[in-house]
Parts: structure tokens; C-alpha cells; sequence
């Protein structure tokens, strides 16, 4: 989606292309790209989006179909990867299983023949960075996935790559120890401050770790941006059901002198911006924009609730008004006491509706 | 468990002891008696022929086991990292002589070594002999030769089974960390499957080591090996108790030389 290039860029594709031998579809289909140095780069999307091929082209596991792959402005497209000075930490952390925790790490200097006792000076401090200093003796089967995870990570860094590419590290890892790698993992970049780019299915961890994010699917990038800005302005319906959740309500829209309104199904009507290009559109309702409002309010709607799920820290409510379906999300005690069955008003926040034109 | 116990107990346990037992034995006039000695002992090491033979066999099957691993070794790396969906044809290919009769292959190798074999002819049409090389056959090389050929499959399946399971994720963790393809090989895939190449070597080790059927067709009388002296004595010889004293021998000695080998390619940690 995004077009123009900067010199700026460390790693550039330019409208890369994946076919894969024997595959009906293409991976990768066209995608362009500029990553800036020292940011953190996320590529999210579900399986099959052409997320992880896109970091491998760009780890040089694999060459693109058609299409170039940049870094710092050199076409290395062809370049096998142990030209290339990107380092990866691959998803089951393939450390390798006969050499020790310290022999791993110094396997990146001795490969660019770093004499020994540097080697040895600069993996231990990569293990100390990642708080595993004390297990350099160890091998690899005597570890937890977590420790491996960390392991990987420093083998990864201590060669002071250009780029670090990760690919889902955290995704083998229980819910605890993934939010305190997220943080660890955040941390390190903003220290080191190495680009990191950063492959995964979880919108969480894309949205909180990022400095821009891409959201892909099936092979192209749906939206580029910021976290807060992908999550505020998704630009495709695909994006706004991925990232978050909304209702999405088909509409027409009107515009007249007094503004912009529209029109949904059971007599929903939502005051858009004034300027808003009249048409058929899809309305996309974040469930936190959905609020209960305890009388009824010009521009409130009466829904009859179906179901309250309780979440700990929030609470949904399913309402039904007609045939459409609207889904609030409650923070706090709002919301508490509804049951199934009830009646209730609620209105759509205007500030956190966006219109998608597929 | 029990099952277990009761195989190796009579199909490995009894029969070695068996052997051990026998080689103790005496032998008088073609009968073996119980009179416990240890003569036949004495006279193997004693004996500058029998030590040439064991010298000579354990050298030859190693060697030949040695170059089979050189063959095969590659082989299967080219077969595992090189032939995606095509690679079972090729194992296939390669375990198919496996199916043929020993003494068929053996006889094979008599043939094309002959003086009008196809080697010979070969090179007599080419013009590059006027006579037929007479050291192809009926001896100590066509012994090497066909003991290489056997050992093949064998080493070439157990490094294939070994280089298989070296997950492609370190392949690409060791180029990604700057190894061209050769120090892949020798940092990471080398040690990771020589102890399946180990294995195919002793197994070919094994196979030729007490090999009495290829000296016989194809070693002449200076391909004789040590496999030729056992079976004499439970054949023509009718010695049981030395050939039983001889077979002994054999067995402490590959023992040896098989622990040898486990240890000295030992790869620390654990491939999961």
C-alpha cells in the first residue's frame, strides 16, 4: 500500500512477489515496504497472510519470484543468507543441540572469525543482556522454552546485526512468560537499538510492542501505519475485524449541507464527519464505542440483550434490535447488573466510527 | 521386559556362550571332547599365519567400510538435502541390490573383474591395454573392491536416516548466523549425523570382517581372509573347538575396535 521510498529505509521491498512450486496462489502478492532504522517493525496477520515468507525473503531463506529486497539500499535479493547481515530468532529458537549454551552464542563470532577470547568476552555479555549468564555451561535439552527463547535471542544479537527478524518467538510460550518476554523483548530494542521486525498473529502483541505495523492478508498489506492509528482508522473491513472487535453494520450514507448521516438497518442512524462522500458503506462500530445509556437519548437505540458475557475486566453485551445485532463492551461496573432479556438504550460514540468502502 | 530378556538370553546370550565354551574344548581326531584347554588359544597366537589373516581381514573390511562411508555419506546428503519428493526412488535405488542375493552380487563382481569382463573388454576395445589387468580378479583388490560395493547401502541408509532428522530450522539458524554451506556441514550437520555413519560403517565393518564367501570367489589365494580359516575348521578341518577359539578371537577384536569407533564419534546433547 504504500508506495514512495525513502533512502532512509534499512530494509526496502519492493513490490516482492512468492510463488511457491506447485501452489495455487502466490504467498507474497506484490508487497512494498520501507522499515526505518531503529524501529520496531511488526508484520501481523493470520496464517497464510505471507507474514513469515516476507521475513524469510527478507532473512534470505528464500529468493522472491519477482520483486526486489533491499537493505540499505543494496539489492540482495540473491544473496544467500549468511551474506547477509540479518539475524533471525526462529519460532522453535533452533539452538543447536550439541554445542552449550555458551558455544551457541559464540557461534555467530566465529563464523565472522572473531578470535576466541572476544568471542567469548562479547557472548557473555550477549547471556548476561538476557539474564542467562549463569547457564552458559548448560545444553540446550537441559532448558526451559523460555530460557532457549532467551538464549536465541542473544545468539541472535550478539553479531550486531543490522536488522533482527523474529519470527512468532513467543508463540510456544504460556501467557506469563510471554507478556514478561514482550517487555524484555521491547526493552532490548530500545537499548541495543537495532531494527527489529517482528512477525505474528497476535494483534496484542503487535499493537502494544510496535512503532508501525503492517496487516496482511492473503499475500498484500491491508493497512500500514501506527498501532494507534491501524486501531483507530482500520482501513479495510478485514483489518477492522482483525485488529480488535467491531460491529459492522452495512449502511447508505447522505450528505447534505447539514452534514453527513448514516443510515443502517432497524432505523440505526450514526452523525458522521461533515464531507463524508455519500454511498453505500460498511459502518465499523469499535464494541467499547458502543456505550449503555440509561434513559433514552436522542440518537440511542433499544435493544433487547441476548447475551452478557462476563470477562473479568469488562463486560459484553449482545443486543438485538431487529435484525442487526450490536455488541458493547463495558468497562468497570457498567454494565453489571443487565441481564438476558432486559431492554436497554445504548448509543454509538460518532468518535469511534469508521467507514469502510470494500 | 521378560520377552525381551528371553531373546537376548537364547539368541545372543547362549550362543556367544556357546562359542566361548566350545573354544576351550579340546579337539581329538575330528571329535570335540570337554577336556578343558587352552591350547587352541596358543596356537592361533602362535600361529604367523593366522595373525597375517586377522590382521589382513580386519584391515580390508575396515577399509572398505571406510571408503563405503566416503561414497555413501555424500550420497545421502546430496539424496536428503537436494531431492525433496523424489528422495524415497532414490533410497529405494540404493537398497535395492540389497534384495539380490550376497553370492549373486559377489558373483557379479567375478564376472565383470574377469580377464573378458567387462572391465577388460572395455579397455581392450578402447585400446588402452593390449593385455587383461590380471590384479582386477583373484585378489586382494577385487576382495576390496566387492567388500565396498556391499558396504554401500548399509552405510548409505544409516546416514540417511541420521541426516533426515537434523531439522532443517538449524540448517538455516547456522546460515543465518554467517556459515556458507561447508562449515554448515562440518559444525552442524557432520556432527549431528556421524554417529548414523558410524553405525552403517560398523555395520559394513561387521559384514566383511568375517566374510568368507567373497575371498572365495573373487580373492584367489592372496584374497584369503580370516573368514576362510573359520570355516575350514567347521568344514574341511573338522577343528570345531579352534574354529570356535578362532571365531573368539574375532569377536574381542571387532569389539574392540566397534567401541573404538561409537567413541570416537560421540556428539554431546540431544537432538529432539
Amino acid at each position: 500500500m504504500d508506495g514512495s521510498r525513502q533512502s532512509s529505509s534499512v530494509v526496502a521491498l519492493d513490490v516482492v512477489t512468492k510463488l511457491y512450486p506447485g501452489a495455487q496462489s502466490r504467498a507474497v502478492d506484490g508487497i512494498s515496504l520501507d522499515i526505518v532504522e531503529g524501529e520496531f517493525f511488526s508484520l501481523l496477520g493470520p496464517s497464510g497472510s505471507g507474514k513469515t515468507s516476507t521475513l524469510r525473503m527478507i532473512a534470505g531463506f528464500e529468493a522472491p519470484t519477482t520483486g526486489r529486497v533491499l537493505l540499505d539500499d543494496v539489492d540482495v535479493s540473491g544473496l544467500p543468507a549468511y551474506h547477509r547481515d540479518v539475524n533471525t530468532v526462529f519460532q522453535n529458537y533452533a539452538l543447536f543441540p550439541h554445542m552449550s549454551i555458551q558455544r551457541n552464542v559464540e557461534f555467530p563470532l566465529r563464523m565472522k572469525k572473531v578470535a576466541a577470547a572476544e568471542s567469548a568476552r562479547r557472548a557473555t555479555d550477549a547471556l548476561e543482556s538476557v539474564e542467562m549468564g549463569e547457564y552458559a555451561a548448560r545444553m540446550p535439552h537441559q532448558l526451559s522454552g523460555g530460557q532457549r527463547q532467551r538464549v536465541a535471542l542473544a545468539r541472535a544479537l550478539v553479531g550486531r546485526p543490522r536488522v533482527l527478524l523474529l519470527d512468532e518467538p513467543l508463540g510456544a510460550l504460556d501467557l506469563r512468560l510471554r507478556q514478561q518476554m514482550q517487555i524484555v523483548l521491547k526493552r532490548l530494542q530500545r537499548e541495543v537499538g537495532i531494527t527489529f521486525i517482528y512477525v505474528t498473529h497476535d494483534q496484542g502483541e503487535a499493537l502494544s510492542m510496535s512503532d508501525r505495523l503492517a496487516v496482511m492478508n492473503k499475500g498484500s498489506i491491508e493497512h500500514l501505519g501506527t498501532p494507534s492509528e491501524v486501531y483507530r482508522r482500520p482501513a479495510t473491513r478485514f483489518v477492522a475485524s482483525f485488529i480488535g472487535r467491531s460491529n459492522v453494520l452495512p449502511c447508505s450514507i447522505s450528505a447534505d449541507s447539514n452534514g453527513s448521516i448514516a443510515h443502517c438497518c432497524d432505523g440505526i442512524a450514526v452523525a458522521l464527519p461533515d464531507g463524508t462522500a455519500a454511498g453505500s458503506a460498511l459502518l465499523s462500530v469499535r464494541y467499547e464505542s458502543v456505550t449503555l445509556s440509561d434513559r433514552p437519548t436522542p440518537g440511542s437505540i433499544s435493544v433487547t440483550i441476548e447475551e452478557v458475557v462476563f470477562l473479568g475486566d469488562a463486560v459484553e453485551l449482545i443486543g438485538r434490535t431487529g435484525e442487526t445485532t450490536l455488541v458493547a463492551r463495558l468497562h468497570g461496573l457498567a454494565g453489571l447488573d443487565v441481564q438476558r432479556g432486559n431492554v436497554v438504550d445504548v448509543l454509538i460514540d460518532p468518535a469511534g466510527v469508521v467507514v469502510l468502502r470494500d | 521386559m521378560l520377552a525381551v530378556g528371553a531373546w537376548v538370553l537364547l539368541l545372543v546370550l547362549a550362543p556367544n556362550l556357546l562359542l566361548i565354551v566350545y573354544s576351550v574344548f579340546t579337539n581329538k581326531s575330528g571329535q570335540a571332547s570337554a577336556q578343558l584347554t587352552l591350547d587352541n588359544y596358543h596356537a592361533i597366537a602362535t600361529s604367523n599365519v593366522t595373525l597375517l589373516l586377522l590382521a589382513r581381514s580386519l584391515l580390508t573390511s575396515a577399509a572398505a567400510a571406510a571408503i563405503a562411508t566416503v561414497i555413501a555419506y555424500p550420497m545421502a546428503l546430496f539424496v536428503v538435502r537436494h531431492l525433496g519428493r523424489r528422495r524415497t526412488l532414490a533410497v529405494l535405488l540404493m537398497v535395492v541390490p540389497l534384495w539380490i542375493s550376497y553370492l549373486v552380487r559377489v558373483y557379479a563382481w567375478k564376472i565383470i573383474l574377469g580377464d573378458n569382463g567387462v572391465i577388460n573388454s572395455t579397455l581392450a576395445a578402447l585400446g588402452v591395454t593390449n593385455q587383461p589387468l590380471s590384479f582386477l580378479l583373484y585378489s586382494r583388490f577385487a576382495v576390496l573392491l566387492t567388500l565396498t560395493y556391499v558396504s554401500i547401502p548399509f552405510v548409505f541408509v544409516t546416514s540417511y536416516t541420521a541426516l533426515e532428522r537434523v531439522p532443517t530450522s538449524l540448517l538455516e539458524a547456522a546460515a543465518d548466523t554467517g556459515a556458507t554451506p561447508w562449515r554448515t556441514l562440518r559444525h552442524v550437520i557432520w556432527p549431528l549425523s556421524r554417529q548414523g555413519a558410524a553405525i552403517g560403517f560398523s555395520l559394513a565393518l561387521l559384514i566383511g570382517v568375517g566374510d568368507y564367501l567373497t575371498p572365495a570367489l573373487v580373492g584367489g589365494l592372496q584374497g584369503t581372509m580370516y573368514g576362510s580359516l573359520v570355516v575350514s575348521q567347521f568344514g574341511i578341518a573338522n577343528n570345531w573347538p579352534l574354529g570356535a577359539a578362532l571365531s573368539v578371537v574375532l569377536l574381542v577384536l571387532v569389539g574392540l575396535l566397534l567401541a573404538i569407533v561409537a567413541r570416537l564419534t560421540r556428539t554431546a546433547g540431544h537432538l529432539e
